[in-house]
């Protein structure tokens, strides 16, 4: 069960294993045969040290899940799903997408329809970070969750409510009302992101360790108004990453994905016979 | 050479400048200011006066003709153990290629007081893992600065026209512990010895953030 986050003081480097805590927690214990069971690698980092979001960092180092399951099992995982990250510039231009405090990562996991009931399935989670404050420590940890199989899914109603809550906060897959909330399309190979809402007042974008690599991230990443522009380096890796749209307190996030526009020897390609909409033109935002 | 790099830090803070406008005249064109003005490869490799541990002056420039590696260091960061104590990366490609017309150089960038940047824990480092080329102290952080470097190890190449040709990664494991099947840099001095262009001449460091000051 989770307890609630100590804040814990900085520790000497002596004590590193006090530095980062993982546990691994099921939502349900008991899993009825072909439903999906959302896992979440808790991760409980010290006051002041800071985990690795798996972006296009300058330094540090991806966190990463690997979960894996008795042979035979029949189980499947989904995608792992990180909370939204936080950009965090260190001297130097040195700029990072890092999470802090209690830091929930979640992994769908579906169980075979043909699984037998009452049986018990022992997950286990490997997992790498470098937690850093002004120094940096590798970390490793392997934990495991037990869940059975029964008539009915149900769990630890506790367990079950922080995990529903972290997954709230996670990004939104970009199908589930990313258009609804802004207008997204290329000018040339600039990406264009434009916030519907007029009282967003910042729009961040996250790229990804793997897509396409984010120009100058550091002063283009965020804006200040409804109104983002990115370039991105030359090439056809698509780009992938998280968008986030802040207005006041609340913090709105879409997982991100675009194929790149076509280019004919570096020249824009024509327009489609279908353009995509233009983006309406920027709130005068800035005072 | 003293003011071609007052000329950079000047840059810094115009762009720095610019960078503020652009934010507040929105909305900002992401691609009309650089982030930073530090060297990029092709350029020629920004000159530096840096003592080393024994107080000795070591300027770039005396190096001309020789094919220079630079290696951003801090004693106290994993990443930097890994290839200097849990393997040997360091020392066995220095050693390679001392005979080949390759001058090393390891840059710390560490501000006073920072995590590995004070004499002691350097010399220490020095004598510990056998380090037998010179490790050059950058407190104020202009020559880092200049290069972009960003992690420890992050790793640059210097032909013998004093033009940069490599910069980035020591190898292709990030992690903390193993060797990547790669090594970046050897790959990027057999092609300069050969009077080839590098193939992979620009590709992201690894490693702990360099402990600039402000």
């Amino acid at each position: 069960m989770l307890a609630p986050y100590a804040d814990q003081p900085a520790e000497p480097a002596g004590k590193r294993k006090e530095l980062v805590a993982v546990s691994l927690l099921p939502h349900d214990t008991a899993v009825k045969p072909g439903d999906t069971v959302q896992l979440a690698v808790v991760f409980d980092v010290a006051k002041d040290w800071h985990i690795y979001w798996p972006g296009q960092n300058d330094s540090g180092m991806a966190t990463t899940v690997e979960l894996s399951f008795p042979p035979g099992s029949g189980l499947t995982a989904g995608p792992v799903s990180f909370p939204i990250p936080k950009r965090y510039v260190e001297e130097g231009d040195i700029l990072n997408y890092i999470h802090e405090g209690r830091v929930v990562v979640t992994v769908p996991v579906t169980v075979p329809a043909t699984a037998p009931v009452g049986r018990a399935f022992k997950v286990t989670a490997s997992v790498n970070y470098l937690v850093c404050k002004e120094s940096c420590i590798p970390g490793e940890a392997v934990v495991s969750a037990t869940f059975t199989t029964a008539d009915k899914t149900a769990g630890n109603a506790a367990d079950a409510k922080a995990i529903d809550d972290a997954r709230a906060a996670q990004p939104k897959p970009q199908a589930d009302g990313f258009d609804a909330a802004a207008t997204a399309h290329w000018e040339g190979q600039t990406l264009v992101l434009t916030a519907k809402d007029a009282a967003v007042t910042q729009v961040t974008f996250f790229p990804s360790e793997g897509g396409a690599k984010l120009r100058n991230p550091l002063a283009s990443g965020q804006s200040k108004g409804g109104t983002l522009k990115l370039a991105f380096d030359p090439g056809l890796k698509p780009v992938e990453g998280v968008v986030e749209f802040t207005s006041g307190n609340s913090r709105r996030a879409w997982a991100f994905h675009s194929a790149r526009p076509q280019e004919t020897n570096g020249e824009p390609a024509p327009a489609s016979p279908k353009p995509a909409p233009l983006a309406p033109p920027a709130e005068p935002s800035s005072r | 050479m003293k003011n071609l790099l007052h000329v950079s830090v000047l840059a810094l803070g115009l762009v720095a400048g610019a960078g503020l406008l652009a934010l507040q005249a929105q909305p900002a064109n992401a691609g009309s200011y650089a982030a930073a003005p530090s060297a990029k490869v092709g350029d020629t490799a920004p000159d530096f006066t840096l003592k080393d541990l024994d107080g000795k002056d070591v300027k770039l420039a005396d190096y001309k003709g020789k094919i220079v590696v630079l290696e951003w260091f801090n004693p106290g960061c994993p990443f930097v153990v890994k290839h200097h104590s849990t393997l040997d990366t360091m020392k066995k490609t220095a050693a390679a290629y001392k005979d080949k017309d390759v001058v090393w150089l390891a840059v710390n960038s560490g501000a006073d007081g920072k995590q590995g940047a004070s004499m002691e824990e350097n010399t220490k480092a020095r004598k510990d893992w056998k380090i037998e080329y010179p490790i050059l102290l950058d407190p104020t952080g202009t020559t880092g600065k200049a290069y972009g470097a960003k992690t420890t190890p992050h790793m640059y190449v210097i032909d013998k026209g004093g033009k940069l040709v490599y910069a980035g990664a020591i190898d292709n494991d990030r992690g903390p512990k193993k060797a990547g099947e790669k090594n970046y840099v050897k790959n990027a001095l057999d092609e300069v010895i050969a009077g080839k262009k590098v193939t992979d001449a620009t590709n992201e460091p690894y490693g702990c953030s360099v402990k600039y000051g402000k």
